[in-house]
């Protein structure tokens, strides 16, 4: 019961931090991250088919260095680096940096994912746009491209989730996420239970409502399709 | 379905209404230290100074979320961030972020210096330029041992202990004070158990899976205070050496152009007692003691025998 009360209390007192900034900052983060990471991405995955061998390795080394290392790393390392290498970010709050390193993540994984819809589908498709006198460049956009997009667009659902979720290890430099929120709480209350659960339950239901609207939206792509 | 919305927009409305009721009371919490926090109020032409700390740790750095931007962090290292931006004549950037990150932003460069309640110890003196000590009211000064509220008083001498688990904060000057009081004595066969966060070692302690935390006074005062009277002070105090007693700011290596003008700050600040002022008045902020217990009137003002 006074685990109850000490919820509503820290409701009560703080659910501005919780519900519009925290939830604000995740979805602005994620809307970022996946933007960014599906327009990267596609120009990712493209630039590994290309026939520019050192392209493709620069490409292939920038998606095994991503998918191979901790996202907390790569923020360190985003947030005290970049800003080395790029000095105007220095003068700029960290959420810059952060935003910049989850779009470089999210490019990795999404670009992962367009090369495997794109593989998905059929060889011959592309064999019978050629032998039909279609170009190169004709066929992968308006063949192969659009039947690999119904392939991707689960995956890629899935993908947004997952940075909504990843969004909270921004939090270690509190650039004002769901997450940043509650250590923000639980650091005057020291209720750590209560705050925990709130951010859990926010947190489930930012993702279960985004997977149900995207099962939908996937539903109706299929019917028009 | 409409039925779910309305009862989600009923307890929204009814949230609101409770906010309205409780905002009156945040004002007089700030009273004193809002008075501080104007005078310290810095206009820089020598450049911007970054402070990086962690906001997690009321009453010395914390959020009050009725303000906003820069203004929301509070506590004592805020008004001591303040107070060396004017003496330096800069402008004062904070740079919020966790206690690990502050090192590593100390240590990369990308803030000038770091002031989160950092005690000395013999390695950050080795990576870092550590600024001469400044006094945290008790925070630092008294270090004691918080328990369930059925333990209190049962708890007083070292060898007590025996026999039960500790628990306190990861890298934190408790941590060296745990393994020198109670490492030392052979005898004594206590579990000791690190914690990365204090918020979720108290959670540990109500849950009866740490019998006893090792925390600063002023902190464990901070979570007595929310606790609703389940946890109580042991009454066992650490024997602090004096070169823990206080905390020192975490500057870059080799940054001794900095480092004595902080230190220059520091002794004026040290030798005109602001310190007590500053550390009153967060405790009040942060819902520890209230004014006039630590003798301050209505209006924040102290009140001087």
């Amino acid at each position: 019961m006074v685990f109850l009360s000490n919820i509503v209390m820290i409701m009560t007192r703080y659910w501005q931090l919780f519900l519009i900034k925290g939830i604000g900052y995740t979805l602005l983060l994620s809307v970022i991250a996946v933007a960014g990471g599906a327009f990267f991405g596609s120009l990712m995955a493209l630039g590994k088919r290309s026939k520019i061998k050192i392209l493709k390795w620069i490409i292939t080394a920038i998606v095994e260095v991503v998918r191979g290392t901790p996202m907390l790393l790569q923020l360190y390392f985003g947030v005290f680096v970049f800003p080395k290498i790029i000095p105007p970010l220095n003068a700029l709050p960290y959420i810059y940096s952060v935003s910049i390193v989850l779009i470089i993540n999210s490019s990795a994984y999404v670009s992962e994912i367009i090369r495997s819809g794109i593989e998905a589908v059929d060889p011959g498709q592309m064999e019978a746009a050629r032998s039909l006198g279609l170009t190169q460049r004709t066929a992968m956009l308006s063949i192969i491209l659009p039947q690999a997009v119904k392939n991707i667009l689960p995956a890629l659902g899935n993908e947004f989730i997952t940075v909504i979720k990843e969004t909270s290890l921004a939090s270690t430099f509190f650039v004002g996420e769901l997450m940043t929120q509650e250590i923000v709480v639980r650091g005057t209350t020291y209720l750590a239970l209560e705050c925990l659960t709130i951010t859990g339950v926010l947190y489930f239901v930012l993702t279960f409502v985004l997977s149900k609207g995207l099962k939908r939206w996937e539903r109706s792509m299929k019917a028009h399709a | 379905m409409k039925k779910a919305i309305a009862i989600v927009l009923a307890l929204v409305l009814g949230l609101f209404c409770l906010t309205g009721c409780t905002k009156a009371n945040d004002k007089k919490l700030s009273v004193a230290y809002d008075k501080y926090a104007a005078e310290l109020t810095a206009s820089g032409t020598n450049g911007t100074l970054t402070v990086a700390l962690s906001p997690d740790f009321a009453p010395m750095e914390f959020y009050d979320a009725s303000k906003s931007g820069d203004a929301a962090i509070v506590g004592f290292d805020v008004l001591l961030a303040k107070y060396l931006a004017k003496e330096l004549g800069m402008n004062l950037q904070l740079k919020p972020m966790s206690f690990e990150a502050c090192q590593v932003a100390v240590q990369t460069g990308s803030v000038d210096i770091a002031i989160s309640g950092f005690s000395w110890t013999k390695s950050r003196a080795e990576n870092y330029e550590l600024s001469d000590w400044y006094v945290a009211g008790e925070n630092e000064t008294q270090q004691s041992i918080i328990c369930l509220k059925e333990n209190e008083g049962k708890f007083t001498k070292a060898e007590d202990f025996k026999g039960h688990s500790i628990g306190y904060q990861g890298a934190s000057l408790q941590e060296q004070l745990v393994s020198e009081t109670f490492g030392n004595m052979s005898d004594v066969d206590s579990k000791t158990y690190v914690y990365a966060d204090l918020g979720v070692a108290v959670e540990a302690l109500k849950a009866k899976q740490v019998d006893f935390l090792a925390v600063a006074h002023g902190n464990g005062e901070s979570i007595i205070a929310s606790s609703n009277d389940a946890i109580a002070f042991t009454g066992f105090d650490f024997e602090v050496a004096e070169i823990y007693k206080n905390n020192v700011c975490l500057l870059q290596k080799g940054n001794k152009d900095l480092l004595n003008k902080v230190n220059t700050a520091l002794a004026k600040a040290l030798s005109n007692d602001y310190y007590s002022g500053w550390y009153d008045a967060s405790k009040v902020y942060a819902g520890v003691s209230t004014l006039d217990e630590l003798g301050f009137d209505d209006d924040g003002n102290k009140i001087s025998e």
